[in-house]
């Protein structure tokens, strides 16, 4: 069956700000592609629904756009879909190659296109991709998920003159663009080393500027008493009959049809390179200020923000490829993400583990006359707020409400933190008491949130509960889930 | 009767006629040349300073007015070790208005990243790094060749220097405008390390301290040594500078005394140097320095003696002295140890202490006369106690190695196979006999 009589074009939309149409529906063989040949944000929620997108090539800008704004995208759904370009000229954009599936050149190269999106759609399939809070670990394993999609187990950077570094890894360097993390392209591949995903291969280094961290620097050689690039060099000569050393200049003498070299010292000729003489070493003169040397120095112009430095001074960079570890595609079979907060395991100072708090309360509640009240207070929209301040920061948040909190207690209470709670005790406590006590303490961390982190609205509710047998089994079932 | 009573009493009844016989080589050479010239000389300096004081305190107004570019050169191989100390030294010189040059003549140790960390840090204004050896006289060449100052300075880098070296050795060039080139003086610094160098400490105050103050003032002063010589460099550059070693310095200063130019020593330009600190390693650099006396002033400049339009009667007395003290006597003291042997050899029991005891008595005379003009005399006194040592040293040991030198060179033209000069140079030079 030809392949184009496999085509079936509808438009599906005239372009509302472009005034003409900049989508159009191909069906290949069951799947639905969608063939793109202009680009505005508006369209991206739309193409998620289709098996795979064709993008139009004669204008690399608008590729590239579509491409990386693509990739970039928010929802999984859209940036792991299959992605190809329509090729019409050879595309010398090596990123682009790197994030997408492929060419479709004829028609008959739908039927590739056609193989390799249901390919990627099973490797898809194998995938959950965790509901995180934490921006920095969607990134990460979204772009995990990228690579294994593609059945790919090696990361690997990609020379790009739009990058900063030079390199790009498809996705991160993608969504770094974006501006939706805070966090660099390196220092997110770091961060999923040190979680076990990626084990890191060092392929070389780079240098960036010491001033902005971009990698595209002009190198020139350069005077160093006056850092002129007019430097002429020449080889010294060694007249081993009578130990004169000069510059070649010194001993070339133009004769009639040619040159010759005599000496001007001893006013022999030198015939012969090893017999009458060597070359030790070579000198530069600088024209602008005369100074000779041996050593110039090399300068790097930063192309971006034009600052001007001794390469000396550059900051290097290793750049590496990263393997895909068997922990990462567990996490992405099971939808976990050891970046989820409830999974951390970090301690906060002042506070006490799960199991021993429990065991604590346990206690209390078996203490003749005990009259203890348990605190919890629950922060609304924990995801919002560490996508606010960087997980990096989560935990230097909690450690001052659990201060605030301290404060508020007496020597023998307890604090436990599992968010999105903070539990704390208020022991040998009325329950009036401890309900003005819990209002006021919420009342002094809503305040620090608000003060701290330009928030309208309280972002903490409280329970007050009496510590007793059946308060502390029902606590357990609340963590269970149960 | 003891031996000693028994030697006492044959001197004490021996005539003058017989102990002139029995000492005449003592008499005639040692102690007229290195006792009474060097208490004569001693005497001259300070009537020179007396009464030219005014002249020298022209000299260094003048000095200070044209404040002019010195070039400082240091070729070496393999002397990275010592270029920061060397740098350190110079940076505490009283006179400021130089440039540092120095060469790295092939090194295979890390004097190329030494050389170019400080010149990157501004303690040496050029480094030349030649990636094969060419010898001493090609780096202080290439050197001479970058060098931008009015004068060059010549140093060693394992030397160090007095803070006002350099201004005391730019001196004289103002005083008499016919001085060419200076030499300035050398001490030892290593002088406490083993005997062989508190030897050469005292050999070296006796040589170089009062032995060219001496050839200095009669104007026969021979050879401005390479670890510490300033030069004219308009003059340097007529002469295209140093020629193939070994013997380098002297034979750059006949080169300069034959152009008509004075050449001076100056003793209060003081410098430290280290030297060999065993008798095999002293051995081997004197047999390298002997076998250029034969080599250069023999050999290379033997038409100072030919009576032509370029003859000058100091330039012939010059090498005469040399050739004549270091080869000629050396030959001559064989020659009386064989006439002492063959006439006088029943008496050699009494001979020989008698005559040991001649040369420490003049060695002690001699180094009175050194401390009398020598920068921290207290500093020396403990050489006092190895003059006695000294009568074997420069009477038995230096004469042993100079007749080896003298005869290797002679006959078999071995400097031609030292290693001190690229094979390359010595093959070219062995060729062409310079």
């Amino acid at each position: 069956m030809k392949a184009h009589s496999l085509l079936h074009r509808s438009v599906l939309d005239a372009s509302a700000d472009a005034g003409h149409n900049a989508l159009v529906e191909i069906r290949v063989d069951g799947d639905c592609f969608v063939y793109i040949y202009d680009f505005y944000l508006g369209m991206l929620d739309r193409l998620a629904q289709y098996d795979g997108i064709i993008i139009e090539t004669t204008k690399s800008i608008f590729t590239r756009h579509a491409v990386w704004r693509i990739r970039s995208y928010f929802e999984h759904n859209l940036f792991l879909l299959p992605l190809f370009l329509r090729r019409s000229s050879r595309i010398l954009d090596a990123s682009l190659g790197a994030m997408t599936d492929g060419y479709v050149s004829t028609e008959e190269s739908l039927f590739e296109v056609v193989s390799i999106t249901r390919s990627i759609q099973e490797n898809r399939e194998k995938i959950r991709l965790p509901e995180m809070a934490d921006i920095d670990a969607q990134v990460i394993l979204g772009h995990l998920a990228y690579g294994v999609s593609r059945g790919q187990q090696t990361i690997k950077p990609i020379i790009d003159r739009d990058c900063r570094m030079g390199y790009l890894y498809p996705i991160i360097s993608a969504i770094e663009a974006n501006g939706r993390i805070r966090s660099s392209v390196v220092e997110l591949l770091d961060e999923a080393e040190s979680l076990g995903y990626v084990k890191a291969r060092m392929l070389q280094s780079t240098y960036v500027c010491s001033s902005c961290e971009d990698a595209f620097l002009q190198f020139r050689e350069v005077c160093p008493a006056c850092l002129s690039s007019d430097i002429v060099t020449e080889e010294v000569v060694h007249h081993f009959r009578c130990a004169h050393v000069a510059p070649l200049s010194d001993f070339r003498q133009e004769i009639q049809g040619g040159h010759i070299l005599e000496c001007p010292k001893c006013n022999h000729e030198l015939k012969h390179i090893g017999v009458d003489f060597d070359k030790p070493s070579s000198m530069h003169r600088c024209r602008s200020c005369n100074k000779d040397f041996q050593n110039y120095h090399v300068y790097a112009r930063c192309t971006t923000c034009d600052h001007d430095q001794n390469v000396e001074h550059l900051i290097k960079r290793d750049v590496k490829e990263y393997d895909i570890t068997d922990k990462a595609l567990a996490s992405l079979q099971r939808g976990l993400s050891a970046r989820e907060p409830d999974q951390l395991g970090e301690v906060i100072p002042e506070t006490m583990d799960w199991s021993l708090f429990i065991k604590a309360l346990a206690f209390e509640a078996d203490r003749p006359g005990a009259s203890g009240q348990l605190v919890s207070i629950e922060i609304e929209d924990l995801k919002g707020l560490i996508k606010q301040i960087g997980s990096k920061n989560k935990n230097k948040l909690l450690t001052e409400l659990i201060q605030v909190i301290k404060a508020s207690q007496g020597a023998r209470d307890m604090r436990n933190v599992q968010l999105p709670f903070l539990y704390f005790t208020l022991l040998d406590t009325s329950a009036k008491d401890a309900e003005d006590i819990a209002q006021r303490t919420v009342f002094l961390l809503n305040h620090l949130l608000k003060d701290n982190l330009s928030i309208k609205q309280a972002l903490l509710t409280t329970e007050l509960t009496p510590i007793t047998k059946g308060g502390v089994t029902e606590l357990e079932r609340k963590k269970l889930g149960v | 009767m003891t031996l000693l009573e028994e030697i006492i009493g044959y001197w004490t009844h021996a005539d003058w006629a017989k102990i002139g016989r029995v000492f005449w080589y003592f008499l005639i050479f040692e102690l007229m040349r290195y006792v009474i010239v060097d208490y004569v000389v001693v005497a001259i300096h300070f009537l020179d300073r007396l009464v030219n004081r005014k002249r020298w305190d022209r000299a260094k107004e003048a000095l200070h007015l044209v404040q002019p570019l010195v070039s400082i050169l240091v070729p070496g191989k393999n002397e990275g070790k010592h270029l920061f100390k060397l740098t350190r030294s110079l940076a505490e010189q009283t006179y400021r208005n130089f440039e540092l040059i120095v060469v790295d003549d092939g090194s295979t140790d890390d004097t190329r990243i030494i050389g170019r960390d400080l010149e990157a840090r501004g303690l040496i204004d050029l480094f030349i790094s030649n990636d094969v050896r060419g010898g001493k006289a090609s780096g202080a060449n290439i050197a001479l060749r970058y060098a931008k100052g009015k004068y060059i300075v010549h140093f060693d880098a394992d030397c160090s220097f007095d803070r006002d070296a350099i201004e005391k050795s730019l001196l004289p060039f103002y005083y008499d405008e016919r001085i060419a080139a200076v030499g300035g003086n050398l001490e030892v610094r290593n002088s406490r390390e083993s005997l062989a160098t508190t030897l050469q400490a005292i050999e070296y105050l006796k040589v170089i301290l009062v032995g060219r103050m001496v050839t200095s003032y009669i104007g026969i002063y021979r050879i401005i040594s390479g670890a510490f010589g300033t030069f004219r460099t308009d003059v340097l550059k007529r002469l295209g500078g140093w020629d193939l070693g070994p013997g380098l310095d002297g034979d750059i200063t006949v080169k300069i005394r034959k152009l008509g130019y004075r050449v001076h020593f100056q003793p209060t330009a003081n410098g430290l140097t280290s030297v060999p600190n065993s008798f095999k390693k002293l051995s081997k650099q004197r047999l390298r320095w002997d076998k250029s006396i034969i080599r250069f002033r023999l050999r290379k400049h033997k038409d100072v003696f030919y009576p032509n339009a370029n003859f000058r009667m100091l330039n012939m007395f010059s090498s005469f002295e040399n050739i004549g003290y270091n080869v000629l006597l050396n030959i001559s003291w064989f020659i009386y140890v064989v006439d002492i042997l063959v006439n006088f050899g029943h008496l050699f029991i009494y001979i020989l202490p008698a005559n040991i005891l001649l040369y420490t008595v003049a060695n002690y005379l001699q180094f009175f006369a050194i401390m009398l003009i020598v920068r921290k005399p207290e500093e020396k006194h403990r050489l006092f106690f190895y003059l006695p040592a000294m009568v074997f040293y420069t009477g038995y040991y230096l004469r042993i190695v100079r007749l080896i030198a003298h005869t290797k060179e002679l006959f078999f033209k071995e400097s031609y196979k030292d290693p001190w000069n690229p094979l390359k140079s010595s093959l070219k030079a062995k060729a062409l006999r310079i």
